[in-house]
């Protein structure tokens, strides 16, 4: 009982806003103490104590699986072409032959979801990898090398961490037009620093752990120590980052396409079904509210899924 | 130091506390209702009386809306933000629309005037007894004024208003220091010579951007005219008495208004980018006015709802789809056509718009000077349309871009994504690139643009406007991506704006019409719109001005009790 | 203590230089010429020159940059290209009304994050634990947007409780500050939540408890005044999240704030008003972060006796 008690700790959520950096903080030092105070049970035990102790987890994990599946086999789950236009037949009450009603140019409301699914995982996915990449490699450089590389490294995180950051998408966005590749980049672009704080930290103190001195001591090289032995070391939070990180581009991109530099039909990201949508909101309200409701759904769940993975992930808490 | 900030952090605990205890009671039931819960009783009262931020008691106001605030009052330097001006301001001649929407020049502030026989002399008899907003007499050296500082000041973006008036040209590079065309006889006299005969020239001068300024306020006024509300006069039915940027705009009934004056005290225009967020201040009585064009989609309901309420007049402009002639292959004429006849304009109009405007056929649309039914017609035949490919050879069709602009309403990109699936019907492959702004304007502008949807909305009620803008000369044609090749063509259309008798000269644009668009098939006349605006039950006689933009006159506007 | 905040304004200095640097080149990159894309239609190409020139445009980058670096520390931050008036006092006057929206949804982020994290760490694992979590999450769940058009709707529209749009009272002001808060109560749930479950384990509660004080009293008395260090701390931070969250909220409400300015600035391709407006809210942050990391440093013992 006493290990579940303190599941909630401090998390991210994925929020529009994109939370200041208190959170971050936050995160920084549990993981920087879940760093030095090492590994314990396989990977396995600890998921399979989260699907004990979390049912909620649980369940948030089961439904992202199911989106994944559908977005992936959007083909054969949907139940008709996503970009099929019938105008005699546009804005439809939801029926039988479609279940969420059809939309302003008379497509099947419910396939574009299943497609739209697609995008906005993607959108999720994609910035939040190549940030993340970038912040991991920057911040095992600045932990590693210490010194004028770390300093630069974190003085130009310091630089995107004071910036609002739905503003820098927006100035990224203005600059380079809309679309899903500028998308990408701009969310890449703001959220890497995050990261980097995150990883230098862990980084920091798994160098002075003896492993680390160990395989030092006998010549290996500096990139492989880095990548072979202090990164697998920082995959939990990494993972636990991971998951706070895609809601939180899904959102963005949802803010973005409502200032009208988001995704650009005909690819419909929910987000800007949402934003279309809503136009439609007195007399064909699921237009907006299904889309939103799948971008709740989604972000609920990673938040819900984050929090599981935290538990088991993060063994300071648990031998509290 | 350690003391005081225990002091502020107990504070703060304090807050945290209150909070903490005032939602307690409501802890069982959701937060926010919760709290809301405290101010229930009426809220809707706030209609009428907005704000106090310019000074002026707005009680009883007429409420309107726009959804973006405007960049200036000062209408040389705006060529979008005519609401302010169209009400502050007067023009030299004004144009009059009948109920079967045939519109006239009338006189506004010149009285009368006399056009010489060769069409080149335009004297203007002025109106006596006219005074500014600040009190200032209206003469003939503030029409002097305005059409030099039209061309020269500093921002202006209508300079091609009177591009017709002889040293103009010269006015602008500077190697004249006045305007040579523009002759003050008497204080009550003005005579305008042109370089050559310009049939429109009348039509032009109706433009919100040749309003009549006072020449000592404005000269005064520097460049805070159009800004401070208080140093912007003009001779209008309203003044501009506030501004708040980004909230509202405020006019107030000029008193002394030579036509007598307006039954409204004042206007209120909030600004509200929300397009939703209006149609609900509206239904709640928040709003007097609503422009339906920002919130066409509302519009079926509203027409339903409130049917009583709604105020329609054709929205005098054109929207066409372009094709390229540089780009292959629609040198061909036959592939023109055929994407004529690819796409089901009617079926467009019908699910974007409700149906509410027409199908046309032509360069000049409906409620502009020219438009006439007799024209040939293009007809929706997607049979033919492949047909003809195939006669051209595109039988396996071809494939083309859709160039889409991303400042462009949400309804224009939904067209381009109906003409994408209209033409994949008859085998051709569009691929809808969308551009942002600028590079989307300097591509058309370079002659490079793919296909593009987009609407021409009249300057000034004259056929010129619309023919000499796409098809004027090489240059022209180019800056709109059309490229149109044939210069015989283009020379009439440029002949043909100094053709002095008037039934000459609309049967010579009839006739180029024709060529252009029926033989030539060099654009795809697509539709005109209706402009709905939904009024609340207590506005009298608005009535929507003859203009393509959304301006809207307040003189003749009552508000029953 | 007055060297240590010292030492955190100069580490800004840098930091603020750079932000005011990236922003500037990031704005210099856009493609299109401003002045013909802020133009329109009407207007003939000589004067496009020679507006471009007035401007400055026709100079080099580097010579801009410390123009505009060497204006904006005498607060100019230039004149906006679509408003022809000054950027500075365009921000200033919409400055207090972004103040006014932000305070009240803070009060409200903390209303709703602070009930519901008490209820959720009383409550720990049960159903109104679960409840008034998801309740504080739903806010950061859904795109702010249909947060507000929702409220709009339901409180404005159908139950005409308060104005749909506005910011001229305080009711008016309601419903953009719950759209706003809401948005950020999730975290401060959270950090509620999980702070008090902390403090609750610890001793001087158990004693408390043991003395039999009744439940209430106890967490109100002692285990909150603990728990509540880190979290006001936050607030200074949440600024931050306000201020993005306001360019949305903003919006859909009509009122005339910051973030407005912003949307304002992409719409019409006005750069010295995004920029202006972008580099104005990240000293606000920035200000913000040093005053929370000052906070923090004086109300959290650690890491004063760490100090």
């Amino acid at each position: 009982m006493e290990k579940t008690m303190t599941e909630d700790k401090n998390q991210v959520v994925g929020s529009e806003a994109m939370d200041g950096q208190r959170d971050k903080e936050h995160i920084r030092e549990d993981l920087e103490l879940s760093a030095q105070l090492g590994e314990s049970d396989s990977w396995e035990d600890k998921l399979k104590t989260m699907v004990r102790q979390n049912k909620l987890a649980a369940f948030s994990a089961v439904i992202l699986f199911l989106i994944f599946l559908a977005a992936v086999f959007a083909p054969v789950v949907a139940p008709y072409d996503h970009l099929a236009q019938s105008l005699t037949d546009r804005l439809q009450d939801p029926s039988a032959a479609h279940l969420l009603g059809t939309d302003e140019l008379g497509r099947d409301v419910l396939s574009r979801i299943i497609y739209g699914a697609r995008i906005s995982l993607t959108i999720g996915l994609v910035p939040t990898l190549i940030s993340m990449a970038i912040g991991t490699v920057l911040g095992l450089c600045a932990g590693f090398y210490g010194g004028k590389v770390d300093f630069i490294i974190m003085r130009l995180a310091d630089v995107m961490l004071a910036f609002p950051s739905l503003l820098l998408a927006m100035v990224v966005m203005y600059t380079m037009g809309g679309g899903l590749i500028n998308i990408f980049i701009a969310l890449s672009l703001v959220n890497w620093a995050g990261t980097a704080r995150i990883v230098r930290s862990q980084t920091l103190s798994l160098k002075e752990k003896e492993f680390v001195e160990a395989a030092r001591s006998i010549g290996v090289k500096k990139w492989t120590i880095m990548f072979r032995h202090i990164l697998p070391n920082c995959l939990p939070s990494l993972i636990v980052l991971f998951t706070l990180n895609i809601p939180s581009a899904i959102l963005s991109e949802a803010s973005l396409s409502f200032l009208g530099i988001g995704a650009q039909p005909p690819s419909a990201s929910w987000g800007l079904m949402a934003v279309r949508g809503k136009k439609y909101l007195f007399s064909e309200p699921w237009l907006s509210i299904a889309p939103s409701a799948a971008i709740m759904i989604v972000v609920m769940a990673f938040n819900f899924l984050g929090d599981g993975l935290r538990d088991v992930l993060d063994p300071y808490l648990k031998e509290q | 130091m350690k003391r005081k900030l225990s002091l502020i952090l107990a504070g703060t605990l304090a807050f945290g506390l209150a909070l903490t205890g005032c939602g307690g009671g409501a802890s069982q039931g959701n937060e926010a209702g919760g709290e809301s819960s405290a101010s229930a009783s009426g809220a809707g009262e706030t209609s009428g009386s907005a704000g106090t931020a310019s000074g002026t008691d707005t009680a009883g106001f007429m409420m309107d809306v726009l959804n973006a605030d405007i960049q200036t009052a000062d209408v040389q330097k705006t060529s979008k933000d005519y609401t302010v001006p169209t009400n502050i301001y007067d023009r030299l001649v004004e144009i009059e629309v009948d109920d079967q929407g045939a519109s006239k020049i009338v006189p506004s502030l010149a009285e009368n005037w006399d056009i010489s026989g060769d069409g080149l002399e335009y004297t203007f008899h002025l109106r006596q007894g006219v005074k500014f907003q600040n009190g200032n007499d209206f003469t003939a050296e503030d029409v002097s004024y305005t059409f030099n500082r039209l061309l020269t000041v500093e921002g202006g973006v209508n300079t091609e208003l009177l591009d017709q008036v002889k040293g103009a040209a010269e006015l602008i590079e500077g190697s004249a220091d006045t305007l040579e065309g523009v002759e003050v006889v008497d204080d009550y006299t003005v005579k305008v010579t042109l370089k050559e005969p310009f049939a429109a020239f009348l039509s032009c001068l109706t433009a919100p951007g040749l309003s009549i300024y006072d020449s000592e306020a404005t000269e005064a006024a520097g460049d805070q005219f159009g800004m401070d509300p208080a140093v912007t006069v003009g001779t209008g039915p309203f003044k501009f008495v506030g501004w708040t940027f980004n909230d509202q705009l405020v006019l107030e009934r000029n008193e002394d208004y030579w036509r007598g004056a307006p039954q409204l005290p004042g206007v209120v225009i909030k600004i509200i980018p929300d397009t939703e967020t209006q149609t609900m201040m509206f239904e709640n009585g928040e709003l007097d006015l609503l422009d339906l064009d920002f919130v066409t989609d509302a519009a079926d309901r509203f027409l339903e709802t409130y049917p009583d309420q709604i105020v329609q007049g054709p929205r005098v402009g054109i929207t066409y789809f372009t094709m390229n002639f540089n780009i292959e292959p629609f040198q061909e004429v036959k592939v023109r056509r055929a994407v004529q006849m690819a796409i089901d304009r009617q079926a467009i109009l019908d699910a974007l718009y409700g149906g509410r405007g027409q199908v046309e056929h032509g360069i000049y649309p409906f409620g502009l000077i020219g438009f006439h039914d007799g024209k040939s017609k293009i007809s929706y035949d997607p049979e033919g349309a492949k047909a003809l490919l195939e006669e051209a050879g595109y039988g396996s069709g071809f494939t083309m871009e859709l160039a889409a602009d991303a400042s462009a309403s949400d309804t224009v990109t939904m067209a381009l994504e109906i003409i994408k699936e209209q033409l994949a019907a008859v085998g051709i492959q569009a691929e809808i690139k969308n551009y942002d702004e600028s590079t989307w304007l300097e591509t058309r502008k370079a002659g490079e643009l793919g296909s593009f949807m987009s609407t021409w909305t009249a300057d000034f009620n004259d056929p010129e406007n619309f023919i000499y803008t796409f098809f004027g000369n090489e240059e022209k044609t180019r800056i709109r991506s059309i490229n149109y090749p044939d210069t015989a063509v283009m020379s009439r259309v440029s002949k043909a704006r100094g053709i002095v008798n008037e039934d000459e000269r609309l049967a010579e644009y009839q006739a180029l019409e024709e060529k252009l668009i029926h033989e030539d098939a060099a654009w795809v006349p697509m539709y005109s719109r209706m402009h709905l605006w939904a009024v609340s039950e207590r506005v009298q006689n608005f009535k929507p001005v003859w203009s393509g933009v959304s301006d809207r006159m307040y003189y003749g506007v009552s508000l029953s009790e | 203590m007055l060297n240590k905040v010292l030492k955190r304004i100069v580490i800004s200095i840098p930091v603020l230089i750079g932000v005011v640097l990236a922003i500037f080149i990031m704005l210099r990159i856009v493609p299109g010429d401003p002045v013909t894309t802020m133009m329109g239609e009407h207007v003939n190409p000589a004067v496009i020159e020679k507006i471009s020139r007035e401007m400055g445009l026709d100079q080099p980058m580097i010579v801009q940059f410390f123009k505009y670096v060497f204006n904006a520390l005498r607060g100019d931050f230039g004149t906006s290209y679509r408003l022809n008036r000054n950027v500075t006092q365009i921000i200033l006057d919409a400055f207090p009304n972004t103040v006014k929206l932000s305070l009240m949804a803070a009060a409200v982020a903390w209303l709703i994050g602070i009930v519901a994290g008490i209820v959720a760490a009383v409550r720990q694992n049960k159903l109104l634990d679960r409840m008034f979590m998801g309740c504080a999450l739903m806010g950061v769940s859904m795109p702010v947007f249909m947060t507000a058009l929702i409220l709009q709707y339901v409180f404005a529209f159908k139950l005409k409780w308060f104005p749909v749009s506005g910011y001229d009272s305080w009711k008016a002001m309601v419903l953009p500050a719950i759209a706003l808060g809401w948005n950020s109560a999730g975290s401060i749930a959270r950090m509620t939540r999980s702070n008090l479950v902390e403090v609750m384990q610890n001793d001087f509660i158990r004693t408390a408890r043991a003395k039999g004080l009744r439940e209430k009293g106890v967490i109100i008395r002692h285990a909150l005044k603990n728990a509540m260090l880190p979290v006001v701390t936050m607030m200074a931070l949440q600024f931050s999240s306000m201020l993005s969250g306001a360019v949305l909220t903003e919006s859909v409400f009509g009122v005339p704030g910051i973030g407005r300015l912003a949307v304002n600035g992409i719409e019409t391709r006005d750069m010295p008003l995004l920029q202006g407006t972008v580099v104005f809210t990240t000293i606000l942050i920035i200000i913000g972060n040093l005053i929370a990391d000052l906070l923090y440093n004086v109300l959290d013992p650690r890491i004063r006796e760490g100090a």
